[in-house]
């Protein structure tokens, strides 16, 4: 399943877009499928976007199970490297 | 905001594309939403200004929160101002005054502005002043002896137009 984070926020620079799209992930997800998140058309992400939209999922999931069914695509640079930080460092803080 | 009427303006005044500053648009964006999330009145001012002759641009950006030290204070209660301002600034340091908040802002606005940029931020908060600006590739900071007080939070943000890199990327898959 692809979701597009332009179909459902214009952009990713606060913790009420992170919300929707954390909506749409833990939905996704909850039905057992793996996902692909695409950000093409999106450059950047803060780490209240993904505080709110990614690291919620480590209150289901194991950050190994995170890594196994979440791919995310088109995406660049800052945005890959804001997700890893979030994530790990709170996937270190519950572990 | 920033995406909208800060970046185009900045871009054109000096001269690079920009995605070339999407860095800086992302600490703005980062500042903004920690006046969201933490100071009481959810109003912040930004200023912006060009000195080509300097090469550099000056981004101010004020709240009137309850500022950075009462907020640190609500976790660590004898810290003193100054202090508190760079107990915010450090990796993982958080008030979880918004629970999903990790304490990341403060960090990336560090790293962007002074660890790559090359350039200075400042930090003025109730009686706490510090500067921090990078010296042979590290971030350090300077307790400032000014005498002045800030009701809330002024940060005063200098970034180098010679050192603003070209980012040309293509788009690319997260490795976990």
């Amino acid at each position: 399943m692809v979701i597009r984070v332009l179909d459902i926020t214009h952009a990713a620079d606060t913790g009420a877009q992170g919300a929707l799209l954390g909506k749409v992930l833990l939905r996704a997800l909850s039905a057992g499928d793996s996902v692909e998140i695409s950000f093409s058309g999106i450059a950047t992400a803060t780490s209240s976007f993904v505080n709110a939209s990614f690291v919620p999922l480590l209150e289901t999931m194991t950050f190994s199970d995170i890594k196994k069914r979440v791919r995310v695509t088109e995406s660049s640079a800052q945005i890959n490297h804001m997700i890893k930080l979030c994530v790990e460092r709170s996937a270190l803080q519950t572990a | 905001m920033a995406r909208l009427d800060l970046l185009p303006w900045l871009a054109a005044a000096v001269g690079q594309a920009e995605q070339d500053l999407d860095p800086f648009q992302v600490c703005v964006s980062e500042i903004f939403n920690n006046i969201s999330d933490h100071s009481t009145l959810d109003i912040g001012s930004i200023f912006v200004q060009h000195f080509p002759n300097l090469e550099t641009v000056r981004i101010a950006v004020g709240d009137f929160g309850r500022g950075i030290p009462a907020l640190v204070r609500t976790v660590r209660p004898d810290i003193l101002d100054a202090d508190a301002i760079i107990l915010a600034t450090e990796p993982g340091f958080t008030t979880k005054s918004n629970p999903r908040n990790q304490g990341i802002g403060l960090e990336y606005l560090l790293t962007t502005v002074v660890g790559t940029n090359r350039g200075r931020v400042t930090i003025h908060s109730l009686n706490g002043h510090v500067s921090f600006y990078n010296l042979r590739n590290q971030i350090v900071h300077q307790k400032l002896q000014i005498c002045g007080f800030c009701p809330g939070t002024t940060l005063d943000i200098t970034l180098r137009t010679d050192s603003i890199d070209r980012i040309i990327e293509e788009p690319e898959e997260l490795e976990w």
